[in-house]
């Protein structure tokens, strides 16, 4: 009832012509800067210094955008800015949340310092600007289905546990949803959980489920921004076959240092920023941890009493600048999560991501970046008591390393690079616990490098038009040892149908590899319309392999194999965007059609851990998902926010021979997560003084489930028979969240307090269904399990501490 | 406190318990599916077949009264089972040799469905069983007297691939009110023999390949402690030597009724029996057909063992009328509430 209401607010006050007026262009002014003594030169430097105009202090991380692009340039704590342009004409545009834009169009034949003030943005001035984009940025952009964010809007989106999330807000854009709370990882136009492929800074990231899959691993406090490309993936991505997403981290301030604590219901987190070597070397560093368990400690019920959950993240980010061309920055990325429920059964999984990346220009042209990263994931489960105590423990480490060069002129910008992944899994282990009379058992699990060249592309003949092209060939080795099985050909592969097993010790046991050709266009209709397509074909050689409802953080991952070939999609997309009324509005239409070869289904009652043939386990085939994305933004105002719907579809086939191993008997039939109809609306209400209210609404079409045809009685007990793999599907998902945001109490130590209910409604939203029998009903009745089944507020108290 | 109370629920509440919701959709079920259920065992009893059909809306499935059931045996014998009704048919005078090979046939409405060939295994291993009462959150989140009943296994030192399924059963005397009388009164009620499924749902299983240890302790049920302990309750432990293939089969029905639609949970999916149409071996036919050999192993308590005072409902008082006793007291049938009663003890009903 009350959430029909708030539908209605949260779209009036979007939506609502009445403060439309409020809302006027950006004056822009315009400046010339010439060399003084003649010296001409190609290359010259723009900086300054932005201060506060009421208060006159000093503002830092003001965003510097370049003709409609944010490039990285912040203020420090300074409020100084610095950036190396080439001579000509730039719209340059100074930006930070709460304040009021300053535009300039500048004419740069010199050196130039351009100070300015900067003032806050209220009631009466009405104009207020949160993306750190320029507003243009969809009509310009050459890629169709980006999205990008930074921190600032990040946080405008009501997250679970108060804790501002990349992949919370991800799931509140077109395009993207998951099977429910509590699953690791998204679904990205209809692609599954590992078909996407997620960076930080460039360093490839496995394992994204933390906190119980309820966040990610990445602290709010340290993102700096990401970017996702939802179907269109430039030629230097590749690895997966559906989506890019690219996490940036801050860098460390090289001026000032900061010490920030914050204190919550449900985590906690320390942070510390500054210089190591002033405007040299800077360290980041951020360590975030759950605190909830006291809350399990008194309970009454004796098995959550004796339950524990806890979660922690360090990130850390050395940064050193060797010179204004040449810098180094090194990045570590460490998550733990625990639980275990009483003595029945426990999780543990560690994740850690490192990376080193160098970045030089070579000239003013051209710059190279290289970049070494290793990840490390290690999972057990935990099974201490029952007839067979034990542990199960798999893992896996890869190293990756990285070069890439970016040659740009005028009206191109050429990448080209190399890059290699090499993947050790770890043993799956099976260990007893306690005095088991059980044996140790270990599976040997398989070793592969990843070896791709990629040249990617960007040409803009005009202004009205671009175009980008590149082309990645992949190429994926397997090596041994290893144990290969070899199957009855006469036969499905399956455990019945081994014939014997070989032991290859070393060299290559396969090989897969092609050519990954990519392509988008835009087309200018005029300043304020574009038409863009694309084209992307890409191969993915590791799978996480899970026969849970959802991905879950102790997933298998599983490299292509003999039998398990790489995954294959094609990707098209075509969208038609618009801006209205000076850009305050941006809206798009964007349609998507993928078809991907060899992807995974687990077979019925698959028997996934310590075995050593998990091919006997799964099966191939084709997988198809096709849709629509709306959008309509809204970009500036004291109102923000945006409507998102999304039509998808995804829908899988196994491709087998024998009929015994097809699901659904070769039939097509949708995914787990195939939501056909996907709702969001976000609603930022900004007040003076740093203050805003925002609303997030989320709406789903029910995902699919494997429901009953029949009950029938075998000895004592009451057995359900399924009918065919997701033919049924949960009720609809719809979830309000809500957050405050405002100062604190000491204006010195420039606190801040973050209220937030997530799902304010309580509403019990499924996310699976079961069966049971009740006593007195002649039938087993379904249940629907809801993760979140109530309000969930939270708050959290943050301090910083600059000096 | 109360107020620290709310949010340890609030966040237990949502952290670990979620919540469940009863639906009212898939609902409707499919009916006419064959439904069989062999077990054939060498207890030397208790040889049956149930054949019956699906019906809409319902679980308890409709018994096929005309079907025509034959065991097979390796030595091409043929041995009809016969229709003692209420769709079970029973196949008597046969005891079933260990090691060798049975199948099972059903002829029903036309149509011939034969069952894959099932070898008996040859050895069962020795179960101890003990109990305790006890008090824990059992039905509820309050602490409750619960019995409770183990089983000590050990395995020989061989190895010989075994595969073990167990059926708990309970059985307890309830004794009928004799009302008050004067003059020529009418002998005293034979008393109820009253057998349940122990604790239904509870599969318990065991596989020697993938578990090393050679003894064990397991629950083999538990129950909440009410007035079925007045009188001496037996409980009756059946182990049965399963084949592999019986074994894999009800693991699979392990999976799908423990299920809890949580995020670690296994995805439901459909399980096959053993039995198929001979012609169509795609026209599915729901149940299995298990070959086993069995032993029981049994114990009692009575009253003295019990912890906790038992209130018996059915005292008798001088000038209360017939109709005013719970109708439990007067009548097998309405104590039974559904379960299999009998006014004659079970051959095995022996106690100090």
């Amino acid at each position: 009832m009350y959430s029909r209401y708030f539908i209605i607010l949260a779209f009036a006050l979007l939506f609502s012509p009445a403060v439309s007026p409020l809302l006027a262009q950006q004056t822009i002014q315009e400046l010339s800067f010439n060399q003084e003594d003649g010296n001409k030169k190609g290359r010259y430097v723009l900086t300054g210094k932005i201060t506060h105009l009421e208060t006159g202090e000093p503002l830092s991380g003001v965003a510097v955008h370049l003709n409609g692009y944010f490039q990285g340039t912040v203020t420090d704590k300074n409020g100084q800015y610095l950036v190396h342009l080439d001579s000509g004409n730039y719209r340059v545009a100074f930006r930070q949340l709460g304040k009021k834009a300053a535009i300039y169009q500048i004419n740069l034949k010199g050196d130039g310092v351009l100070d300015l003030m900067l003032a806050n943005m209220d009631f009466e001035l009405a104009i207020f600007t949160v993306l750190s984009e320029e507003k243009d940025k969809n009509i310009r952009n050459p890629i169709s289905g980006i999205s990008k964010m930074n921190i600032q809007e990040i946080r405008l989106v009501p997250a679970f546990l108060g804790e501002p999330d990349v992949f919370n807000v991800i799931q509140a854009l077109p395009g993207v949803t998951s099977v429910g709370e509590g699953s690791s990882g998204v679904n990205v136009r209809g692609g599954q959980a590992d078909q996407n492929l997620v960076l930080m800074n460039g360093a490839m990231v496995l394992s994204q489920g933390h906190a119980l899959g309820f966040l990610s691993p990445f602290n709010g406090d340290v993102v700096h921004n990401f970017t996702l490309f939802k179907g269109n993936i430039p030629s230097y991505y590749g690895g997966r076959s559906a989506s890019a997403l690219n996490i940036e981290m801050k860098k460390g301030d090289l001026e000032h240092r900061t010490i920030s604590a914050s204190l919550g219901t449900a985590a906690s987190r320390l942070t510390f920023d500054g210089p190591l070597v002033k405007g040299k070397t800077s360290l980041i560093s951020s360590f975030r941890n759950s605190n909830s368990n006291y809350l399990l400690n008194m309970a009454n019920q004796s098995n959550i009493k004796n339950s524990s959950i806890g979660f922690y993240d360090l990130y850390t980010g050395l940064y050193h600048k060797f010179s204004d061309k040449h810098n180094l920055d090194l990045n570590l990325l460490h998550t733990g999560d625990a639980f275990d429920f009483a003595e029945e059964f426990g999780f543990r999984w560690k994740n850690t991501v490192g990376s080193l990346t160098s970045k030089h220009l070579l000239s003013k042209d051209f710059s190279l970046v290289g970049l070494f990263a290793f990840g490390d994931l290690a999972n057990r489960y935990l099974q201490p008591s029952g007839l067979n105590p034990r542990e199960n423990r798999n893992g896996l480490t890869y190293y990756q390393g990285k070069v890439s060069g970016l040659w740009a002129v005028e009206k191109w910008e050429i990448t080209g690079g190399a890059e290699a992944i090499r993947y050790v899994m770890k043993p799956e282990l099976g260990l007893p616990i306690g005095e088991s009379s059980n044996i140790p058992q270990t599976v040997a699990k398989q070793n592969g490098l990843e070896l791709s060249g990629f040249l990617d592309v960007i040409w803009n003949p005009s202004e009205n038009i671009s175009i980008n092209a590149g082309v990645r060939r992949s190429a994926y080795r397997q090596f041994g040892p290893d144990s290969v099985y070899a199957y009855n050909p006469g036969m499905p592969i399956s455990r019945l149908g081994i014939v014997g097993v070989d032991y290859i010790p070393e060299g290559t046991l396969s090989r897969f590899e092609g050519w990954e050709p990519r392509f988008t266009f835009r087309v200018n209709i005029d300043s304020a319309q574009s038409l863009k397509g694309g084209y992307s074909r890409m191969y993915q050689y590791l799978q996480s392999i899970s026969n849970t409802s959802g991905p879950t953080p102790i997933d298998l991952w599983q490299l292509s194999t003999r039998y398990i070939p790489p995954q294959a999609s094609h990707n098209f997309t075509l969208g038609y965007f618009r801006n209205l009324q000076e850009d305050i509005w941006s809206t798009s239409l964007e349609g998507f059609y993928r078809t991907t070869a060899n992807q995974t289904e687990y077979r019925d009652f698959a028997d996934l851990f310590l075995n050593s043939h998990l091919e006997t386990e799964l099966v191939q085939g084709r997988g198809l998902a096709y849709g629509l994305e709306l959008l309509l933004k809204r970009n500036s105002g004291t109102i923000t926010g945006w409507l998102a719907y999304t039509y998808s579809r995804s829908w899988i086939r196994t491709d087998a021979d024998n009929n015994e191993i097809k699901i659904n008997n070769g039939k097509w039939f949708p995914a787990n997560f195939d939501r056909p109809h996907i709702v969001s609306v976000v609603t930022n209400f900004h007040f003076s003084k740093g203050r805003s209210f925002n609303i997030n609404i989320n709406y789903s079409s029910g995902r699919p489930v494997t429901g009953i045809n029949a009950s029938y009685q075998v000895g004592n007990i009451m057995v359900p028979n399924f009918r065919e793999r997701n033919e049924y599907r949960i009720p609809n998902y719809l979830r309000f969240d809500i957050s405050y945001n405002t100062n604190g109490f000491i204006k010195k130590w420039e606190d801040k307090i973050n209220f937030s209910i997530y799902n304010l409604f309580g509403r019990r939203n499924a996310y699976s269904v079961f069966y049971r029998k009740e006593p007195q009903v002649p039938r087993l009745v379904p249940y629907q399990l809801s993760i979140l089944g109530s309000a969930f507020p939270s708050l959290s108290y943050t301090v910083n501490f600059t000096k | 406190m109360k107020r620290k109370s709310i949010l340890i629920k609030l966040m237990l509440l949502i952290l670990l318990s979620g919540c469940l919701d009863r639906l009212d959709f898939l609902g409707e079920t499919e009916d006419g599916q064959l439904v069989v259920y062999g077990l054939l065992t060498d207890l030397g009893e208790g040889n049956k077949v149930q054949v019956s059909r699906t019906t809409q809306y319902a679980a308890r499935t409709l018994p096929v009264q005309d079907a025509t059931v034959l065991l097979h045996t390796e030595d091409n014998l043929t041995l009809p089972y016969f229709n003692i009704g209420d769709g079970s048919y029973e196949l008597m005078f046969f005891n079933p040799v260990p090691g060798q090979r049975y199948s099972i046939e059903i002829r029903v409405a036309g149509e011939v469905y034969r069952s894959e060939w099932a070898r008996m295994p040859l050895k069962n291993v020795q179960d101890e069983l003990q109990f305790d009462f006890g008090f824990e959150e059992f039905r509820k989140q309050a602490v409750e007297p619960v019995f409770t009943v183990y089983a000590n296994t050990v395995l020989p030192k061989d190895d010989q691939p075994i595969y073990l399924r167990w059926q708990v059963d309970e059985t307890y005397f309830w004794q009928r009110t004799q009302l008050p009388c004067v003059g020529l009164c009418p002998p005293p009620p034979d008393p109820c023999f009253i057998s349940d499924s122990f604790d239904p749902g509870r599969i318990l299983l065991y596989d020697s390949p993938n578990t090393s240890g050679r003894s064990f302790s397991q629950v083999m049920g538990k129950r909440y402690v009410d007035n079925s302990f007045l009188y001496p309750f037996f409980v009756s432990v059946t182990q049965f030597s399963i084949t592999p293939e019986a074994y894999a089969y009800w693991e699979k029905i392990k999976i799908m009724v423990n299920n809890q639609g949580g995020l670690f949970d296994t995805p439901p999916s459909r399980v096959s029996g053993n039995i198929h149409h001979v012609e169509d071996p795609e026209k599915q036919v729901l149940g299995y057909f298990e070959v086993a050999k069995a032993n029981v192993t049994r114990f009692y308590t009575t009253r003295d063992d019990v912890p906790i005072f038992l209130t018996a409902p059915c005292q008798v008082f001088e000038g209360k009328r017939a109709d005013e006793y719970a109708s439990e007291c007067l009548e097998c049938e309405a104590r039974a509430q559904g379960r299999k009663w009998s006014y004659q003890a079970p051959a095995w009903w022996k106690y100090d």
